[in-house]
């Protein structure tokens, strides 16, 4: 022990002295320790919901009516809120989302500009100054829902505060009622996250209705009352309850919502009830419940009486609807588990003929994949609504983009785009509306999770169409960004700028890529990932509870990739710095001559060391002497000089060492090619830095000679820059460079 | 400890590596780690948790003053209450006299250099010259059956080993018998010990005595310290647990005592006349009633009574008690209404204290207390009182030491005036911070007096409209933060670390400025008064933590104000914004020309070199002229419908656009705040929130669409930011200093 401890400490110094020469120490393979949050009673540190979790619950009952005529919302909700928390509450707070629109808005306020030349008018970039719209919530009245007594409250921007009458104990619930009105804005000019859109040729509109309502704050163990405004990027963060909602609005639309439609019959011809019925089993096709010609029919007779639609739900986070008399409606059942949710689409026809073939069944394919990684389905429908400009979830509910042109065709690339919105907009339900992360806070929790389950669904049920953005190859050329300007993935939604998008979707899913292929496998990955979803699912995770539990379900150590690819900008650049080529003296001659006194020393000394560019020079020979009597100290047995030797005789051995210049520790993956033209792949853990983050040297014994090392040849590692990832030294393509080029 | 450590850290770190291009510093982002995890004692909303807890020590003392050698002799039983979830094998006192001791670290630790000229006063006091024998010797340390405990004394710190562990819920009773000499306040000019002591008078041979830290106190034991027992060094206040008081005092029976508490058996000590006075003050709202008048006070000093007297007081809920003594006193009261409660606002003085301070000590008392509870809480306590001590403010629950001594001919000028009340206000004010907001001042000095000097400002501008400002407003903290960063520490430092000569310029001047700063400027008065009350609500008689205020600030207003606290309390920038550039457009309106889609103007930037480039120095050469163009179909994507290009150009037309870049010098996020002089002298003044500067923290750029042209652009008019640097916060630019003050007096 004592002898074994004092050679460690000789090889720690050695080693320790070397590593101080190069560069500083960053402790890349450190416990995150306090970075995190201290696991507690409500949160613990398997990364699961603590013995004491708890979270609260908000009920809605809403009645609402659409204006056809002047695009205005008016509303009427009882709230009745659940105080599961073990804290007293003296106040509430409610999220007036659609104060964000007002010109006196922290958005607006806080928004930079410049004048440039020659810009469209329609596009000047001081909005307010253009457009004659006046957004915002008017709150009309706050009531107590028992005694019809108006509250006190105040409004701070998007945040309105309702002070309770008497404070809400734990396991307490409060009742109370908000009247308010709002005019929705035109999506062509704000492309926000709900709104209207205008057809000028048969004068008609469509509606996409979100955030419409004053909807309760999370209060929640680590935040308190998640009240940061809402200034735009960073999304929402909301609480679970029941909805029951009434929307009126003129008898002739058709409307598509969170939860399920408890009126048909009210709503719908019998001919299409009988359809809706035929839908909800029917597995193989979509049914049409709307068709075309009923909705073309429709869009020329404005009806001007009202029906209203009657929605439940259960256990969701939000509402949205959609409304219009140009919808078409197809849906189908979907297998799930032992669920059958109805996948359901509305579009209008200028979305034919691509929304009937594509849509209901990319709904379809997102509920497979998702839930074959995560959970059933809990919902009973999931709608895809078409409009445009991007794509935006609700639960139960997402508007998505990609229209054909008037000559109905659509280009590949926009048919992917198209089903890869469905995809993902889908699968938001999944995250954040069931695993219900704080979007205002970390946008990559849903955002980056979503993205690598949809990159995960385009890959396995769409592999004719190449969708790569979410890639480790794909990846690369953001990860090359100014490092003065970039932010980690960790930073706060509302503070990632230009790099809102790569941080929030692409990094996060290229980086749970790599994870699952190349550092966990798929194996390990999938189950902890499930874990996750599982563990998380009608609850409120954290980062730390996704990067807790990923280790905690695979014993996998993941600190350095989290630190590595989340809280800094570093990037993977590995260079193969240096090969040598060594083979053994043959030492038969005479091995047994124990006067043959060859000095131990570094061979990279001589003239003819094996640093070259190539393989040219041959390999360098070396001795291997017999093992003097002196090291074995007190063992009497000892070990076979000549078997050893044996052993080592006509092999090709590589010394090849690493450089990381990138910073970002990664694995190794080697591809050796071999004369015989033959090759093998060898797969080496991230922990290979762990004691040296800058530099390591490795000894490989291969019974062929090499001709030919590449580093990260798949591509899967994201290294930047594949010049440096080659021996013999030559420019290079990647596959997907090359891939790229021929595009 | 640790996470400071690394906040100072990433500071320097981030500043070295900032040389050029200016990094991403991450201000905007949350505080998260820099802050403790909530859990179930502290909540994430800054409130106090479900399983909040926090210890209780009952006090019953006995103690004598000897006048003849100045010293006192006590006897104490302490009941301790274990209401933490822990068991205790030891508890922890506090021996705050022992840095009188010779052979104290706090002596030891201290700096010295020697000067010319020193005088005797200051050079006895700086190297330790007086042979007093400080400190306190422990006579007896015993439990409820008169056993001795087994104890140890490091310096300031006393150690009680318990006979068996103290369980969850368990109360434990002890005994204490002590004396200590009390030291001479003329003595001692620096500040370990001058917080309590003796005054001596040599004209008529009397003492005055401020007594505290008097008796063995218990430590606090905290879910975030354990035992907080960091030693006494003389910077670093006090941090102490509430609990009920009976305290037994025996004095010269023609002392007059004042002390936290209220005395229970004042038939005894007071003649039946004094007696009747105090009856009639409990009931005088409008003017204090003289209870002790000058004569009689003039009277006591000279014939000096042999005989003794017991004042027996009691006081429920206190963290401490202190006491003053003297037959030199002249007392008076009177009533005020605080809600529901009437405390009595008390004063003691000798007659050198006259004529200013029947005037003004207990007025100022009344104004404290009053608007105090406005802001926080209402004032709970039977009374409060202000007792004038020689060059000096200390404060103790319901008792307080303040300076403010007129000339000998009793004459007196405004500044000195202003110094007492001034000093008045904030140590009354202490009884909400910490005496009853009860943070922990051995670990954070901003905590009591930052807060407590914010809401002394609030008093003084409410009450004192002539009193000159002094701490609070943003433009008096400009000199201190344009100081040398070398000595400048963050606010969020422990107490001992302050340098000492910017004490008061950080953990009093710029806190407060802060606070007033988020109230005037950040959140608006509303809001932070909503929210400052709520912290205070939520914490009073508890012992609350910065990040309990962060919190709670936050949490009830919807302010996120995470950047406030990193930029202000977490670093030492300060503000220093400039208008870098402005440059004045108008769209050049050819309506003609719109719908002629060949016209093939590139899109660009105007600031390239191009023939008929304005020069955007002033507002002299006259906006430049820039084309809107009709919006490309290509641009609306799939939307079908369009926008009347037409009618978007008619409405930018003669429209004066301004395109403002802005740059962050000081590093110090805060809002812009623009003001806009247009042709016709008209103003206007526009507020943006600190968030422009979320993205890029150091230069943003943004446009304004005016109808009227614009002459002047200032940033920070009104000096509400602390901008250390005005000059280029104009444009046009000003050449002097001097011109800008010009504009700056017009402006007002």
């Amino acid at each position: 022990m004592n002898f074994s401890r004092i050679a460690a400490l000789i090889a720690l110094v050695c080693l320790s002295s070397f590593t101080f020469a190069q560069e500083q120490w960053k402790g890349r393979f450190e416990q995150l320790g306090d970075v995190l949050p201290t696991p507690n009673s409500y949160r613990s540190a398997s990364g699961a919901p603590g013995p004491n979790y708890w979270q609260q619950r908000a009920d809605y009952d809403i009645d609402v009516e659409l204006n056809d005529e002047t695009q205005v919302i008016t509303g009427k909700e009882t709230v009745t809120y659940f105080n599961n928390s073990p804290e007293t509450l003296r106040y509430l707070w409610l999220q007036l989302d659609q104060n964000n629109m007002q010109s006196s808005s922290m958005n607006f306020q806080a928004g930079t500009q410049r004048i440039t030349d020659s810009v469209e008018a329609a596009r000047f970039p001081v909005k307010q100054a253009v457009f004659e719209y006046d957004g915002g919530f008017k709150i009309k009245s706050v009531k107590d829902a028992g005694t019809g007594k108006e509250l006190t409250y105040i409004i701070n921007g998007t945040m309105m505060r309702v002070d309770v009458p008497t404070a809400m104990k734990t396991g307490d619930k409060y009742s109370f009622s908000i009247e308010w009105s709002y005019r929705e804005k035109d999506r062509m000019n704000y492309n926000e996250r709900s709104g209207y859109e205008y057809f000028p040729d048969d004068k008609n509109y469509i509606y996409h209705i979100a955030q419409w309502f004053p909807r309760m704050c999370v209060f929640d163990d680590y935040e308190g009352w998640q009240n940061k405004q809402f200034i735009d990027a960073g999304e929402f963060a909301l609480v679970f309850g029941n909805y029951k909602v009434r929307i009126t609005v003129p008898s002739d639309h058709i409307v598509g919502a969170t939860g399920w439609l408890q009126n048909p019959k009210d709503v719908l011809t019998a001919e299409q009830l009988q359809r809706f019925e035929k839908a909800k089993i029917t597995f193989d096709n979509p049914v049409i419940i709307v068709t075309e010609q009923e909705a073309r029919k429709k869009e020329q007779q404005r009806s001007a009486k009202k029906s209203t639609w009657v929605f439940h739900a259960e256990n969701v986070r939000d509402f949205a609807f959609a409304s219009s008399r140009k919808f078409i409606w197809d849906a189908m059942a979907v297998k799930n588990g032992t669920k059958t949710p109805l996948a359901q689409s509305l579009y209008p026809k200028e979305g034919n003929p691509v929304w009937e073939k594509e849509s209901t069944r990319a709904i379809k394919n997102a509920l497979d994949v998702y839930t074959e990684r995560t959970f059933e389905y809990p919902y009973p429908t999931a709608y895809s609504v078409n409009w445009v400009g991007g794509g935006m979830e609700y639960p139960m509910v997402s508007f998505n983009s990609g229209r054909p042109g008037k000559d109905g065709k659509m280009s590949i690339g926009k048919l992917t785009y198209l089903v890869s919105v469905i995809v993902h907009e889908v699968g938001h339900n999944y995250f954040p509306m069931i695993v219900n992360s704080d979007e205002r806070q970390w946008t990559w929790m849903d955002e980056g999770l979503n993205s690598f389950l949809e990159k995960e669904t385009m890959r396995t049920r769409y592999p004719n169409l190449d969708h790569s953005e979410n890639t480790p190859q794909g990846i690369r050329s953001f990860m090359k960004g100014d490092k003065a300007l970039m932010r980690p993935i960790m930073a706060q939604s509302d503070n990632q700028g230009r790099y809102f998008g790569g941080n929030g979707y692409n990094k996060p899913a290229a980086a749970l890529t790599i994870l699952r292929e190349t550092v966990m496998g798929p194996e390990l990955f999938d189950k902890s990932f499930k874990e996750y979803a599982q563990r998380w699912a009608f609850k409120h995770p954290k980062p730390a509870d996704f990067f807790r539990t990923m280790e905690d379900a695979s014993a996998v150590d993941l600190d350095w990739f989290w630190r590595g690819w989340f809280y800094t900008t570093d990037h993977v650049d590995v260079a193969v710095q240096d090969v040598k080529w060594y083979r053994t003296k043959s030492s038969r001659i005479d091995p047994e001559k124990k006067d043959v006194k060859v000095k131990t020393g570094d061979l990279s000394a001589s003239a003819t060391n094996g640093s070259a560019t190539d393989f040219s020079n041959g390999p360098q020979e070396f001795n291997v002497i017999n093992t003097d009597d002196a090291t074995y100290r007190d063992f009497r047995s000892r070990v076979n000089d000549n078997e050893v030797r044996e052993k080592l005789d006509g092999k090709n051995i590589y010394e090849v060492k690493f450089k990381n210049v990138g910073g970002l520790v990664t694995p190794l993956v080697i591809e050796w090619t071999y004369k015989d033209g033959s090759k093998e792949i060898e797969r080496i853990p991230a922990e290979i830095w762990r004691v040296n983050e800058n530099e390591v040297s490795k000894v490989f014994v291969k019974e062929k000679e090499v001709v030919n090392i590449v580093l990260d040849p798949n591509g899967e590692l994201a290294d930047v820059e594949i010049q440096n990832n080659v021996f013999p030294k030559r420019p290079v393509d990647t596959k997907f460079d090359q891939f790229k080029k021929k595009q | 400890m640790n996470r400071m450590l690394l906040a100072v850290l990433t500071l320097c770190v981030g500043q070295s590596i900032a040389q050029q291009n200016p990094q991403w510093k991450g201000k905007f982002e949350q505080l998260d780690q820099a802050l403790p995890t909530p859990n179930e004692y502290r909540t994430g909303s800054g409130a106090p948790g479900p399983k909040y807890w926090q210890q209780r020590a009952d006090y019953v003392i006995n103690a004598e003053l000897n006048d003849e050698n100045q010293s006192i002799t006590g006897g104490e039983t302490i009941t301790y209450i274990n209401n933490s979830p822990d068991a205790l094998k030891y508890l922890w006192l506090q021996l705050d006299q022992n840095i009188n001791q010779k052979d104290n670290n706090s002596q030891k630790i201290k700096s010295s250099s020697v000067k010319d000229s020193i005088d005797t006063r200051t050079i006895a006091s700086d190297l330790g010259l007086h042979d007093f024998d400080g400190g306190f010797k422990i006579k007896s340390v015993k439990d409820a059956s008169g056993k001795p405990l087994p104890y140890f004394i490091n310096q300031t710190m006393m150690r009680v080993d318990l006979p068996q562990p103290l369980g969850s819920g368990q109360k434990y009773s002890f005994n204490v018998e002590w004396s200590f000499n009390v030291n001479d306040r003329v003595k001692n000019a620096t500040f370990n010990d001058g917080r309590s002591g003796m005054e001596y008078f040599p004209e008529d041979g009397n003492y005055l005595y401020i007594i505290a830290q008097w008796f063995p106190r218990m430590c606090v034991y905290s879910d975030v310290y354990g035992w907080q027992n960091k030693q006494f060094l003389g910077q670093g206040e006090f941090t102490l647990s509430f609990g009920n008081y009976e305290v037994n005092l025996t004095v010269p029976g023609d002392h007059i005592m004042a002390g936290t508490g209220m005395v229970q058996n004042l038939k005894e000590v007071l003649t039946p006349e004094q007696y009747a006075r105090f009856e009639k003050a409990k009931t005088s709202f409008d003017k204090p009633v003289v209870i002790c008048t000058q004569q009689e006070a003039i009277q006591r000093e000279k014939t000096k009574s042999k005989a003794k007297k017991t004042w027996k007081f009691k006081a429920d809920n206190v963290r401490d008690f202190a006491f003053a003594t003297s037959r030199k006193f002249i007392w008076d009261a009177q009533a005020v209404k605080v809600g529901n409660n009437t405390p009595l606002a008390m004063s003691y003085y000798p007659k050198e204290g006259n004529p200013l301070w029947e005037k003004e000590s207990t007025r100022a008392v009344k104004n404290t207390i009053t608007t105090y509870s406005k802001y926080t809480v209402d004032y709970p306590y039977p009374q409060a009182t202000s007792v004038h001590a020689a060059s000096l403010g200390m404060e103790y629950p319901m008792i307080c030491f303040n300076h403010g001594r007129p000339k000998k001919d009793g004459s007196y000028d405004d500044k000195l005036k202003w110094g007492m009340i001034g000093v008045i206000v904030h140590e009354v004010g202490h009884n909400f911070f910490p005496m009853i907001i009860n943070s922990d001042e051995r670990q954070w000095t901003w905590m009591d007096e930052g807060l407590n000097t914010f809401v002394q400002h609030r008093t003084q501008v409410e009450n004192y409209p002539d009193m000159p400002l002094r701490r609070g407003p943003a433009s008096l903290i400009v000199e201190y933060m344009k100081s040398s960063p070398d000595v400048q520490r963050p606010l969020m430092v422990n107490s001992e670390q302050v340098v000492r000569k910017n004490f008061g310029n950080e953990q009093y001047a710029k806190c407060a400025t802060a606070l007033n700063i988020l109230r005037e400027t950040v959140m608006g008065p509303e809001l932070f008064d909503k929210a400052f009350k709520e912290y205070a609500e939520r914490w009073a008689f508890k012992s609350p933590e910065p990040a309990d205020l962060f919190r709670t600030l936050e949490d009830a207003s919807a302010v996120d104000l995470d950047w406030f606290w990193r930029g202000w309390f977490y670093t030492t920038e300060y503000t220093d914004q400039s208008i870098d550039q402005v440059k004045w457009y108008r769209v050049k309106n050819d309506k003609s020309n719109l719908e002629n889609r060949d016209v093939k103007a590139k899109k660009g930037d105007l600031t390239a070199n191009s023939p008929g480039q304005k020069n955007f120095d002033s507002f002299q050469d006259g906006p430049q002229e820039f084309t809107l163009t009709s919006t490309a179909a290509s641009s609306y994507g799939d939307f079908l419908s369009r926008v009347d290009d037409k009618s978007i150009v008619n409405k930018l037309d003669g429209k004066n656009i301004y395109e403002v870049t802005l740059s962050n010098k000081g590093g110090l996020i805060m809002p812009v705040i623009i003001e806009w002089t247009y042709k016709d002298g008209t103003r206007e003044l526009e507020k943006i929130p600190a968030e422009i500067w979320r993205i890029n923290e150091t230069r943003v750029t943004k446009v304004f669409v005016k109808d009227k042209e614009v002459v002047n652009i200032m940033i920070d008019p009104n000096a509400e930011t602390a901008d250390v640097n005005v000059e280029d916060n104009v444009f046009p630019k000003l050449n002097q200093g001097s011109k800008f003050d010009a504009f700056k007096n017009k402006s007002k």
